[in-house]
């Protein structure tokens, strides 16, 4: 057995024609063909051969009766995929040809342009669903930048052009089969040595196109699981861009409050990191801590301060305005709560809310974008040149 | 496509007209030839295109499926719609009279 060689489709199956015209002249270059598919075709490497090719589309799958007839014919099975089948013949041998009427080869292919056109209807509803629902989970949302940092918002809009190249992929394919019977049915026979090349180039840089989009599509869900990881914050000094409780806190007996460990993760002092496309450095950071011996000042129970910080690196910085006016949507709860534009020399823009015990503090600095909130009793403005060099420091 | 009536192919025309004598697909390529005078020479993907039509209109059936090879027959459907053809075709020939001069 020669070598097997394997090719790209390329070309719509249903493009009979152009297959058949494509076979032939793979067979006299010395390929012929072994198997073909969707998507790969595959040839036997051997002597160059004058061959003709015939797909023929069967509704019902051959008999060996039937398969024997062909043979006599001439013509001899070579592989098959769904309901094509393709036969073969020595150029020079004087087979009978497969077809003889066109108009009876066209009424075979009732079914399939019927299979095809519901395949568009369905497919039809199903965009449409699938366009509503993305488009209304961007339009109907408070806070779309937000949403579209931290959700899979590449792989969405990926997803929507490789949606709209397989909704074109099925609409050719009818096109083409509706075509292919119509000229059939006027009694026009298949032109077996149609031009393939034209389709093929077509056909190769579309596929070029959209086939690293669709591997990216089902790529970027497992980097984004295998990127993101929780663990327990270090006591100890971090390279983190957070405030650290003990800088705000200036009692020496502040201690860390620990609360649910699962997956050996303390939840109450957890760092959790992720990424997307848009934001490859996202953080999520967590300390609690508690002082023993001192109350709340509504006696409400021991003083048990806490500070959660959200930090991202954004690819874009120019969405870093955004995401902050999305930040403070969010998490500013009261519709009271005034929102402060603080002037600040080392932030690109700051915000501060203070509601209570409740502070927080909205900035962002070129593309990083961080939100502290911190519960407890201690002025929050006095870290912020700390909480500047630190997001300077982790740029670099 | 069912067949409602109506011109028929040439195709469809001549294996009903050799199904009238049930036979197996092996043979009904020569049927055919003799049968039309060896004006016809039908291609084997056209002949079962059109046995696997035929069958599923009723107006075939199989007689006989050893396993090996099936027996076609022309059912009485098909015999009507072969005969109704078969004076559709007559009236056109008694039309075209005009034309021997």
């Amino acid at each position: 057995m020669g070598k097997i060689v394997k090719r790209l489709m390329l070309d719509d199956i249903y493009a009979i024609g152009r297959n058949e015209s494509w076979f032939s002249g793979m067979a006299s270059k010395g390929l012929h063909l072994k198997k073909f598919g969707r998507l790969f075709v595959y040839f036997e490497k051997g002597e160059p051969k004058e061959t003709k090719y015939r797909i023929d589309y069967l509704k019902e799958a051959p008999s060996q009766e039937q398969l024997d007839v062909y043979q006599d014919c001439g013509w001899n099975f070579i592989a098959k995929s769904g309901l094509f089948y393709v036969f073969s013949a020595d150029e020079k041998s004087c087979a009978t040809e497969l077809h003889t009427d066109p108009i009876e080869q066209g009424f075979s292919l009732t079914e399939l342009n019927k299979k095809l056109r519901n395949n568009i209807i369905i497919l039809s509803i199903a965009m449409l669903l699938f366009l509503g629902i993305m488009i209304s989970v961007y339009y109907f949302n408070d806070e779309p930048f937000l949403f579209m940092i931290k959700g899979q918002f590449v792989q969405q809009i990926l997803l929507v052009i490789v949606e709209l190249y397989v909704f074109y992929s099925v609409i050719r394919n009818y096109k083409v089969v509706r075509d292919l019977k119509q000229s059939l049915l006027q009694g026009k026979e298949i032109n077996h040595n149609e031009d393939y090349r034209k389709a093929r180039l077509l056909g190769g840089i579309l596929a070029g196109i959209f086939l690293p989009l669709a591997f990216c599509t089902i790529i970027i869900p497992f980097v984004d699981i295998a990127k993101s990881k929780d663990y327990t914050l270090p006591e100890g000094n971090t390279n983190l861009p957070i405030i650290r409780l003990a800088e705000i806190e200036k009692d020496p007996n502040l201690m860390r409050e620990t609360s649910y460990n699962g997956n050996n993760v303390d939840w109450a002092n957890r760092v959790s990191f992720n990424w997307s496309l848009l934001a490859p450095v996202q953080y999520e950071i967590n300390e609690h801590g508690i002082v023993n011996g001192e109350m709340w000042g509504d006696k409400s129970g021991v003083y048990s301060p806490s500070i959660t910080t959200r930090y991202y690196k954004l690819t874009f910085g120019n969405m870093a305005d955004n995401l902050t006016l999305d930040l403070i949507n969010r998490y500013v709860w009261r519709d009271n709560a005034e929102v402060k534009d603080v002037n600040h020399p080392e932030f690109d823009k700051l915000y501060m809310a203070e509601d209570g015990i409740r502070k927080q503090i909205f900035a962002y600095l070129d593309n990083q974008v961080i939100h502290v909130t911190y519960y407890g009793k201690e002025r929050i403005e006095d870290v912020l040149p700390q909480l500047a060099q630190k997001m300077i420091f982790y740029q670099e | 496509m069912s067949y409602l009536g109506g011109p028929m192919t040439e195709a469809m025309y001549y294996i009903l007209l050799a199904l009238v004598n049930p036979n197996h697909g092996y043979q009904l390529m020569a049927a055919i030839e003799q049968v039309s005078n060896e004006r016809i020479k039908m291609g084997p993907g056209t002949l079962y295109g059109v046995l696997t039509r035929l069958q599923k209109d009723n107006l075939i059936e199989i007689l006989n499926d050893d396993g090996r090879r099936k027996t076609y027959a022309i059912t009485e459907e098909g015999r009507a719609a072969l005969k109704a053809e078969y004076e559709r075709l007559k009236d056109m020939i008694q039309d075209g009279r005009i034309l021997e001069g």
